[in-house]
């Protein structure tokens, strides 16, 4: 959706922009605000993702499906810039969605680069009650992306099942097959967006025709008691300069750690296994 | 409720009273299966429990309002025995109600000294999801395991069974109902078993006997559920010594780690 321009010079949603775009991710699974972030700002996370991604392809991890990449980013500038981490537009639906004492425990990207394939549609998170699959939880898992550049139908635009498939955590074989019969969406929208989507929605990566890479920042934003055997390692120079609210949505990771490059993160995530 | 003695014998719960019992936890909010551990097992923790507990309490402040202490159980014998961790009556209602993919993250224990006061109604679990006032199946239960008699007078715990696990308002909410809605004592035999739904309401009551009145508390849960406390720590050559059930209910916990209060 596009918000006004009393919003986007307030950086501050109205009322009834909030509860609309709380609906459409408890509705709808997901929510779109075009073009927030400014085109320097965008360019900046851009130039720095490159040299992320560039390092990065030296020694990939095994890709699950051909030409998709999952980048874990660094918390520094300018991946850990507020307008990334705690966005004035975005805290306020979280804190609607998740209730106020969600933390942030995942820091990283998708990209797609050319000649990547269709993945499988999925969730990104299991779902709580496998063993009650009539109780339907509220939200417990809040991705958002932000991507690098325009989305579009030729470059690998994700595609989404909303309408209520976040209500559905099924096994993959199921969503699979329902797939076929329900119909898809492609998320196209201009490069710094910001997308708040129900993690449990239903979605999969596309084929990028283009010849160039579609970096997407993702972040995932938690309810405090949901647990993950991992963590961001975030330095006490990187933690200290953050705003009380980001503070607040950081606290659980490893404050004082070494700041984490996709190496490192994979490192540790291999020493747990 | 009290387990037949054939349950007994075979350390297996029949199949309608595992139905039965976990119909209990389901709708009441606990099921109690009375007087279970042998009486002589029951003296070897609670002597070993003593030990740790009078050593922690000389150096420790009160922690759950005056005299009345939480305390982290050590990882080690006695109190990691198999009856403990993995009971047979305990694992087919964890199996039931949360499955076998079901992680124990909380191995603890509560005591209220002579002179311990009421402690304010609460619930053991943060609630999944507060600001809603969405029915959530059971995620965490407590195991609950008397080391003496709980008498009327050395400070049962206090229990707000038959749905309270199913609502958790704010504290001054469960204050207020508290005292309107039906509530008991929690009467039992040392070595019983007492498997609670960890949301119901419930409070410690004053202990005005001369003895301390140790109770022994664990959590099996989802293993997504995190509830906020240091994980477990568990030295590598115990944590390889331990059953393979045992090994996957624990295996979130700090393996490799060191003993609580080493």
């Amino acid at each position: 959706m596009k918000l006004s321009p009393e919003e986007l010079s307030s950086q501050t949603l109205k009322p009834e922009t909030l509860e609309f775009a709380v609906q459409q991710v408890k509705i709808n699974g997901y929510v779109v605000f075009d073009s927030i972030l400014s085109a320097d700002f965008v360019k900046e996370l851009h130039d720095a993702y490159t040299e992320v991604f560039n390092e990065y392809l030296k020694d990939p991890d095994p890709t699950f499906n051909k030409n998709h990449y999952r980048v874990f980013l660094p918390f520094r500038p300018p991946f850990n810039d507020e307008r990334v981490v705690a966005h004035p537009l975005v805290v306020p639906i979280l804190d609607a969605v998740l209730g106020k004492d969600f933390v942030c425990r995942y820091f990283a990207s998708n990209t797609c680069a050319p000649g990547s394939e269709y993945q499988p549609a999925h969730s990104d998170i299991f779902p709580l009650f496998a063993n009650h699959p009539d109780f339907k939880p509220p939200a417990y898992h809040v991705v958002l992306n932000v991507p690098l550049v325009d989305t579009t139908e030729e470059n690998g635009p994700v595609d989404m099942w909303p309408g209520g498939s976040h209500f559905n955590t099924i096994p993959g074989d199921q969503i699979k097959k329902l797939t076929e019969v329900m119909p898809a969406q492609p998320a196209i929208m201009p490069a710094g967006s910001l997308m708040i989507r129900d993690g449990r929605m239903w979605h999969r990566g596309t084929l990028n025709r283009s010849n160039a890479i579609r970096p997407n920042i993702a972040l995932v934003y938690f309810r405090s008691w949901l647990n993950v055997n991992d963590c961001i390692g975030i330095p006490h120079e990187q933690f200290d300069g953050l705003s009380d609210r980001a503070k607040h949505i950081f606290r659980k990771e490893k404050i004082g750690a070494p700041l984490d490059t996709p190496f490192t993160h994979r490192a540790r995530m291999k020493a747990k296994k | 409720m009290k387990l037949t003695p054939t349950e007994l014998d075979t350390q297996t719960l029949a199949p309608e009273t595992l139905t039965e019992a976990v119909r209990e936890i389901e709708v009441n909010g606990y099921v109690l299966f009375e007087g279970v551990l042998p009486a002589d097992f029951v003296q070897e923790l609670h002597t070993a429990f003593m030990n740790v507990f009078n050593a922690y309490i000389a150096k420790t402040d009160t922690n759950r309002g005056s005299n009345r202490y939480q305390m982290h159980v050590p990882f080690t014998a006695p109190f990691n025995d198999p009856r403990i961790i993995t009971n047979p009556f305990v694992m087919p209602l964890i199996d039931a109600i949360i499955g076998k993919d079901a992680i124990c993250n909380y191995f603890a224990s509560d005591t209220p000294l002579p002179g311990s006061d009421y402690q304010g109604v609460h619930s053991d679990m943060t609630p999944l999801f507060p600001e809603t006032d969405t029915i959530v199946p059971p995620y965490a239960l407590v195991l609950n395991i008397p080391l003496v008699d709980f008498r009327e007078d050395n400070g049962p715990l206090e229990i707000w069974p038959g749905g309270t696990h199913l609502r958790t308002p704010p504290s001054e909410q469960i204050q207020k109902l508290a005292p309107l809605m039906a509530h008991q004592n929690v009467l039992m035999p040392a070595g019983s078993l007492l498997v609670r739904d960890g949301r119901m309401w419930h409070r410690g009551t004053p202990n005005r006997s001369d003895a301390a009145r140790p109770n022994m508390a664990l959590i099996y849960a989802y293993h997504w559920f995190g509830i906020g406390y240091p994980r477990i720590g568990i030295p590598q050559n115990t944590y390889d010594g331990l059953s393979d059930r045992a090994k996957h209910l624990f295996r979130l916990e700090d393996i490799g780690g060191v003993l609580a209060h080493s």
